[in-house]
């Protein structure tokens, strides 16, 4: 029988390990304070969401900016305005500052830039790509509704009516847009088959479930068009009665005012006749003074 | 050497999965505060006094990514509250912790730039509201993380977390007066009599807000 007899260690040699094992145990314990809030795999995955959801962050708000450049392609374009859904508050200016920034932020994050906001940015507007091709590619980054709503309405402006009606019904028959937009969008799909009625009774509905502005100017400018006098005036008193909105921004209410008016021109829409209209309509059109109620009366009286 | 995970390791971004949507606001299990830097640490402390976030510590300097990773832990900009309120006051049915982590991320990416103009308060809200504009604009055109509230939500019930969305977003596109009324009589089990003059008209809106629910004729 082999036996093994271990000698036992000495006195000293004991101390040395016991020094050992309490030195180990030690340094265990405070790696485990110090690294356990950057190993916990919880806390690196709400890091990693944070990450991948600033990402989208910048895509969301390139993809909003692409649309904003279409929205401004059609703004030149005389043939692709519809009274409906009409962006107002566009500012050439005010955009490329936004651009400028999310490219430099996007950049400094080391996140990528879209090649036709890049483009938009370097290039002078007559230089830019069509609305189409930035309504597309805004679709590609933010696919929902509202591009969907800009794509329809560059498919309007150039040329494609019937697609861009049957664009305007399906985005209508989705019920995905919210706060009464889809019914602008069937006043859209409407007004883009030339049924002026039918798109008034949309934004009046779109107006009921709180889509704001818009709904309200496209539905005084179509009043006002087919003549629904009571009507128009009861919108342009519900209009400047928007308080809030015109002390915020008294310029943009300038601008609807504005942008009526032009629109108005550029449909070749004769004022009836009446007493200084043209003086009431100039002073409308060049000061947020004289409210959307006298340009109302001036043009329907 | 085995790294145990530290009990303050655990990150205090859920509102609690079971109490996700409308935003009921829940207290964090855990507070990831105490693992985190300087700025968790001034937020927590802010939090605790009644104070508004020191936006300048938090927001100025360096890029997005920078201010993200200040602003992510402890929620030291106090966005949970304002979540909560949000989708309450809105009646919308989302997950609360996806808004809130959106609303990190909006918050880092325009906080770079924000000069404390409008007043912070003012600026956080708007940026919650982004987010929850943002959800619901995106909501029908990505599929949702499979991960969320909605699963959580949906497995107990043995529903398809993809058809329990599907029902939310139905929800939101119905008029508010409608999802209000739902949210007073079903959610919060408030008796018909408080509805005010028209208790008729709010249990109509509510029963349409169902129907849009269960996907029927009211949708």
């Amino acid at each position: 029988m082999n036996r093994r007899v271990e000698r036992r260690p000495s006195r000293e040699e004991l101390a040395r390990r016991r020094s050992w094992a309490r030195l180990v145990a030690d340094l265990e314990s405070h790696l485990t304070e110090v690294l356990c809030g950057f190993v916990s795999s919880q806390w690196l995955e709400l890091h990693a969401r944070c990450e991948d959801e600033l990402s989208q962050v910048h895509v969301t708000i390139q993809g909003r900016l692409l649309r904003q450049a279409a929205e401004l392609c059609l703004a030149r374009d005389s043939a692709g305005r519809l009274w409906t859904a009409a962006p107002v508050r566009l500012d050439a200016a005010a955009w490329r500052r936004a651009v400028l920034e999310e490219l430099h932020l996007a950049l400094a994050d080391r996140r990528r830039v879209d090649g036709h906001l890049l483009a938009c940015h370097l290039m002078p507007r007559d230089a830019w790509p069509p609305a189409e091709v930035l309504a597309r590619a805004a679709r590609r980054l933010v696919p929902g509704p509202t591009s969907d709503l800009v794509f329809a309405r560059t498919r309007f402006a150039a040329g494609h009516r019937r697609e861009a009606e049957s664009r305007y019904r399906a985005i209508a028959r989705s019920g995905r847009l919210l706060n009464g937009r889809v019914h602008e969008a069937a006043a859209a799909a409407a007004e883009s088959r030339g049924d002026l009625r039918a798109a008034l009774e949309q934004n009046l509905a779109a107006r009921a479930l709180g889509a704001g502005v818009r709904a309200e100017s496209a539905a005084f400018v179509l009043a006002c068009v087919l003549g629904e006098r009571g009507l128009a005036l009861q919108l342009a008193e519900e209009l400047e009665l928007r308080e809030p909105e015109r002390n915020a921004a008294p310029r943009d209410h300038a601008r609807i005012v504005r942008e009526l008016a032009g629109r108005w021109r550029s449909r070749g829409i004769t004022p009836r006749s009446a007493p200084e209209t043209a003086s009431i309509v100039t002073d409308c059109i060049c000061s947020a003074d004289r409210g959307l109620a006298d340009l109302c009366y001036a043009l329907l009286s | 050497m085995p790294v145990r995970p530290h009990p303050s390791a655990t990150p205090d971004l859920p509102f609690g999965s079971d109490s996700a949507f409308l935003g009921v606001e829940a207290q964090p299990t855990r507070d990831a505060a105490s693992v985190a830097g300087a700025p968790s640490a001034l937020g927590t402390e802010a939090r605790r006094r009644g104070k508004r976030p020191d936006w300048r510590a938090l927001l100025c300097g360096g890029t997005p990514r920078e201010v993200l990773a200040r602003i992510v832990d402890g929620d030291p900009l106090g966005l949970r509250p304002r979540i909560a309120a949000a989708l309450r006051a809105g009646a919308w049915l989302m997950d609360a912790d996806r808004v809130l982590i959106r609303a990190l991320a909006l918050c880092a990416r325009r906080g770079s730039t924000y000069r404390g103009r409008p007043p912070i308060d003012e600026w956080l809200d708007a940026r919650v509201q982004e987010s929850i504009d943002d959800l619901l604009e995106a909501e029908h055109a990505q599929p949702p993380p499979t991960t969320g509230a909605f699963s959580d939500l949906a497995r107990p019930l043995s529903l398809s977390p993809e058809r329990l969305r599907a029902a939310c977003a139905r929800f939101h596109a119905r008029p508010r007066e409608e999802r209000e009324a739902y949210v007073r009589l079903v959610l919060d089990r408030r008796p018909l009599e408080e509805s005010g003059a028209e208790p008729l008209e709010t249990a109509r809106r509510a029963r349409r807000a169902i129907q849009a629910l269960l996907g029927g004729e009211g949708s």
